[in-house]
């Protein structure tokens, strides 16, 4: 099956997928316009990794796409604990950190979350017939 | 005995000038320190409790540039963004934002070199920072204003007043490399950083990581005016990013390795009330000569 016939068949799961790369490419770039290039290495290996999976049979693709969603899961959670741990603990005064916890940061942790929990649970409905 | 009666007069005249104009730049530096640590109400009404988060920090801003213009002179922005300390917070986390206010003062004579002097506005969370470091705020305004004053300077000369250096020293950083990246000429960097406490009167300085020349300077300048000079390696304020890219910078504080250092840094006690303002007042004209001197040379 062609990528594109592939991709048609699961529109939700490739539409998540997208969007969670390209919140990583968009951070990536940004990144690297100051000198920072952690992250847009990061995203270009995850994004030939995920390219190659679709030369590879089913079983090979859905195993990295739900890495790539366990990823994602790691990273939201990481950031919505860190955000609990910081409305419990106010003896941490560093501000920069405290501002990474907004409403707006907030809502896209609990997004990605989402995202990821999504992306599994389509991998394993549909097993990418 | 007319000519001396002449020359008493003008002197006594001269030194009523001088003394009037130190008193109106100390009430000034007092009105600056109150006002950043939130004692008192600015004239705009807006008040200043802390300069942590990115709204009050914005408002510190607002509020410099505007005690910038006081002297006449235009304010500037440099805004930043600067990764994260280590690269792999990059990726959790947003980076850096801030801002940086300057000015210069413009040479008399035709010159390209550039003397900097800074200080960070940015305070921890819920403290007011009279002493850390509204006191380094108002000593580089007062060397500013007595600048200003001077028929004549050799060098141009930048006041900065830095943000986060509370968070790894980003604003300094932001700073320096744009000096860099833009091939200032720049001679020295001279860093205010908590310098308001001063329990045993006297007077002392703590330079950090001094140049020679500069080391040379203060402590002449130091025995002219009575005022101890101490030399340590402290390496924990905004004078680091400028030797890093190899700038001549060096650090000044009040005497945190001798033990008679403010009690209440990055406190809610590091209040107005706390500050010494005999200490800002042979702080600023300590830096003032020294300027001076280095303008001169």
């Amino acid at each position: 099956m062609s990528v594109l016939k592939q991709m048609a068949s699961s529109k939700v799961l490739y539409s998540l997928l997208g969007l969670s790369v390209l919140f990583f490419l968009v951070k990536g770039v940004t990144y690297a316009s100051i000198g920072s290039y952690v992250p847009i290495l990061f995203i270009t290996i995850a994004i030939i990794i995920l390219g190659w999976s679709f030369t590879r049979c089913n079983k090979v693709h859905r195993h990295i796409i739900r890495f790539w969603a366990i990823l994602i899961i790691l990273w939201a959670s990481i950031r919505l604990v860190l955000w609990i741990v910081l409305e419990i603990d106010t003896t941490l005064t560093e501000s920069h950190l405290r501002e990474q916890f907004g409403i707006v940061q907030n809502i896209i942790s609990l997004l990605m979350l989402l995202i990821g929990i999504k992306i599994i649970r389509e991998v394993k409905q549909r097993k990418l017939n | 005995m007319i000519k001396t009666a002449i020359f008493l007069m003008l002197s006594l005249f001269v030194q009523q000038t001088m003394a009037q104009e130190n008193n109106e730049l100390l009430e000034a530096q007092k009105k600056v320190i109150a006002e950043l640590s939130g004692h008192q109400i600015p004239e705009d009404g807006r008040r200043i409790p802390h300069r942590s988060t990115k709204e009050e920090r914005e408002l510190t801003r607002d509020y410099l540039s505007k005690v910038i213009e006081s002297l006449d002179l235009t304010p500037q922005l440099q805004e930043y963004t600067r990764p994260n300390v280590n690269p792999i917070i990059d990726l959790l986390f947003e980076p850096y934002r801030g801002a940086n206010v300057y000015t210069t003062l413009p040479s008399t004579n035709e010159s390209d070199a550039y003397l900097v002097i800074g200080a960070h506005f940015d305070t921890e969370r819920n403290c007011p920072g009279a002493i850390d470091n509204a006191s380094g705020i108002a000593i580089g305004f007062g060397v500013l204003r007595k600048l200003t004053m001077l028929k004549e300077r050799n060098a141009n000369v930048i006041l900065v007043y830095f943000d986060q250096e509370e968070e790894d020293l980003v604003g300094s950083q932001a700073f320096a490399q744009k000096l860099k990246k833009e091939e200032f000429n720049v001679h020295s960097v001279h860093s205010m950083d908590t310098m308001g406490w001063d329990r045993d009167g006297d007077n002392a300085v703590e330079l950090g990581l001094p140049s020679d020349l500069l080391e040379k300077t203060y402590v002449e300048v130091g025995k002219e005016l009575n005022i101890p000079i101490v030399i340590t390696s402290v390496g924990s304020s905004d004078h680091v990013p400028f030797l890093d890219l190899g700038f001549n910078a060096v650090g000044l504080t009040d005497e945190l390795t001798s033990g008679d250092y403010a009690p209440y840094k990055d406190t809610e006690n590091d209040t107005y009330e706390t500050v010494n303002f005999d200490y800002i007042t042979t702080s600023t004209e300590l830096v003032y000569e020294v300027l001076k001197k280095l303008m001169e040379e």
